[in-house]
């Protein structure tokens, strides 16, 4: 579980109001179609969708029914076979590889299963890591990352690295990268995964604080009840198609 | 950023740049060793036939290096070599009779070379002096003296004292013969010069052969970079005497043999290099195969969070650079260390290579041109073979890279 005077100072740091009913991504028509041993895969299917600003929206299903596809093409990773994804005012769609790159390095967080930290870096190095991509300050980066870690409860972590961390604290420095550049939305997928129940839960806490907190729109896939719960929204997908997509209390279970 | 991040990369698997470290530090030193060695080898054998036997450079009359015709003397030789002398960049003048000879004991012959030479002028410009075995240079108080080599008075059972009859052409085209006798054995690394020269005085060869001036005229720098220059105002200075049909060579038209074989050795040299060097290289893609093989997911992680392809390629090809320049510089430092060494050791030379005219000990100098050379050609390798792997994770798909 995230510590309390970790969320004292998440609190301290972050006000943020939401504003669900303003879109910040809208899917239009969106389909992805693989061909795989000549056989056409119809991994997503004429999804449309609005995403809010500061929503929690967990994206669930069983594997292979098209969430990370989906979430690929939300984030510019992959581009889809058919319709639109807008970013605000950006058609990702439209934009070249450049274009693309700069786009998912200035305004999403990415959080993957396997973490995917650089192994040769330090927690500290791997939370500042985008920010050095994005050539900001070196004291600037070093402080963001002090802040991030101490937020989530790693101050004492900041020179060790990835292999000498938990899982959970791996994930939690992963979420801290993804957080750092201060992103306009976070997607996660499958973010607890590879976590037992309390490391997830303490994910979850710090995910949870961090949406309310700063209003970072978070994006996740997953086939995790524990996370399912904890959504406000939650889009049940199957086949590479939307089946459900309903609002929970956004209250309920937060982080005590 | 991408520099600290490549040089950490280099330490993921310390045993496999290490093993690739210790090849590049043994081929690199023994590449720069060679090379030296080589060219020390290459210019110890011609500066020994320079300083024995040609000088840097020779003049003589048109059409007289074709057939030795005693006739085709150098007029007013003696003006000329004053000029000469006042030329910028000459150290040494002097003159020379040169004539076809045979050289007969009671117990052999041999067909030789037969130089008469001004003794005092001839140690300005030759060395020969320094490589007496036995005896002592010729000088003005001697009775028809002669300088043979060891090679020589072994072939015609001489010994110091010991006569010989000499036969040439005279000026006429009569064959005449006089008798010599020997006062200095000598013994150079110019095993080809060793064979075929017999020294006397200029004056004993006038007297013998009726030849008034000489045949030759010998020119030695003060630094043998200046030859072409130098070559360029003596041959300027040739054509402008009215009458003169003297022609200017350098040591390169008369040792042919030997400046074919400096660039032999040079060659041979930097193929050696760039076998190691592309040996080498072949490690290094082999090693950047293996990581971009490994990292397939972590490349399609630092592009997914909006790492440049550029980025992601500099990254990779300065791995390769590090790695490499680790290598060279390490190798290259060893090789000076070497080379240093060695310069004050020397190095044995062992086999019949001193017939070919090669010292037994060699004392290699360290040619900075060759460290730019290897450190240029690792380099340019290096940039061409990490190309390869860099562009192939360029290519990769991060969605499928991160699936991997």
């Amino acid at each position: 579980m995230i510590p309390y005077f970790t969320r004292d100072i998440v609190s301290h740091f972050f006000h943020y109001h939401s504003n669900y009913d303003m879109p910040v991504i809208q899917l239009k028509n969106l389909s992805k179609t693989y061909t795989s041993d000549a056989i056409e895969v119809h991994a997503v299917r004429n999804v449309t969708l609005n995403f809010g600003e500061g929503e929690f929206t967990a994206i669930a299903g069983a594997s292979g029914s098209g969430k990370t596809t989906l979430l690929n093409m939300i984030g510019g990773i992959d581009t889809p076979s058919t319709g639109e994804v807008w970013v605000g005012p950006k058609n990702i769609g439209a934009m070249n590889d450049k274009e693309r790159t700069a786009f998912r390095r200035d305004t999403i967080g990415f959080v993957f299963q396997s973490y995917n930290l650089l192994p040769v870096l330090t927690a500290a190095e791997n939370v500042g890591f985008i920010m050095e991509l994005q050539k900001r300050p070196k004291r600037e980066t070093e402080e963001r990352s002090f802040e991030l870690l101490s937020a989530i409860g790693l101050s004492d972590k900041l020179n060790v690295r990835p292999n000498k961390l938990s899982g959970g604290q791996q994930q939690r420095v992963a979420v801290a990268r993804a957080l750092a550049h201060r992103p306009k939305f976070v997607i996660a997928d499958e973010p607890t995964a590879n976590l037992d129940s309390a490391s997830a839960a303490g994910l979850l806490d710090m995910m949870q604080m961090l949406n309310r907190t700063e209003g970072i729109t978070f994006i996740f896939s997953t086939h995790d009840q524990r996370v399912i719960d904890r959504a406000q929204r939650v889009i049940t997908f199957g086949d590479g198609q939307v089946q459900n997509d309903e609002q929970h209390d956004e209250t309920r279970n937060l982080p005590q | 950023m991408t520099t600290q991040l490549a040089w950490k990369n280099l330490w993921r698997n310390p045993t496999r740049s290490l093993v690739f470290l210790a090849a590049a530090l043994i081929g690199f030193a023994m590449a720069l060793f060679a090379l030296n060695v080589m060219k020390s080898i290459a210019e110890q054998r011609l500066n020994d036939a320079v300083n024995t036997q040609t000088s840097h450079l020779q003049i003589h009359r048109e059409g007289f290096m074709a057939d030795k015709d005693i006739a085709l003397t150098i007029d007013n030789a003696d003006a000329l070599t004053s000029r000469i002398q006042a030329v910028s960049g000459v150290s040494a003048v002097a003159k020379r009779i040169s004539s076809n000879a045979v050289v007969a004991t009671p117990e052999n012959s041999i067909a030789c070379e037969l130089k008469g030479v001004n003794p005092v002028e001839e140690r300005t410009v030759t060395v020969l002096a320094d490589f007496l075995t036995e005896g002592e240079f010729l000088n003005d108080e001697q009775k028809t003296p002669v300088l043979v080599s060891k090679r020589t008075a072994d072939k015609l059972k001489l010994r110091l004292r010991s006569k010989l009859i000499a036969t040439v052409k005279d000026v006429r085209g009569e064959i005449v013969g006089a008798s010599f006798r020997v006062v200095g054995i000598f013994a150079t690394p110019n095993s080809v010069f060793d064979d075929n020269t017999v020294i006397a005085r200029m004056n004993d060869m006038q007297t013998l052969t009726s030849v008034s001036a000489p045949h030759e005229i010998a020119i030695k720098l003060t630094n043998p970079s200046d030859l072409p220059r130098t070559q360029a105002t003596i041959a300027e200075m040739l054509k402008s005497k009215v009458g003169s049909d003297g022609e200017i060579a350098s040591w390169k038209a008369l040792l042919p043999e030997l400046f074919a074989f400096d660039g032999f050795i040079n060659m041979i040299g930097v193929l050696f290099t760039i076998v190691i060097i592309i040996g080498l290289g072949f490690s290094i893609l082999n090693i950047m195969n293996m990581i971009v093989q490994e990292r397939t997911r972590e490349i399609g992680m630092l592009r997914a969070i909006g790492q440049s392809k550029a980025s992601v390629f500099w990254m990779l090809v300065q791995e390769a650079f590090l790695l490499m320049a680790l290598g060279a510089a390490s190798g290259i430092a060893l090789g000076c260390l070497l080379v240093e060494v060695v310069s004050k050791t020397g190095i044995s030379i062992s086999g019949g290579l001193t017939t070919l005219g090669i010292r037994p000990v060699i004392y290699p100098a360290l040619n900075p041109a060759f460290v730019v050379m290897i450190s240029i050609l690792a380099a340019a390798l290096t940039l061409v073979i990490a190309m390869l792997p860099a562009l192939r994770a360029l290519r990769m798909n991060p969605t499928t890279a991160l699936r991997e």
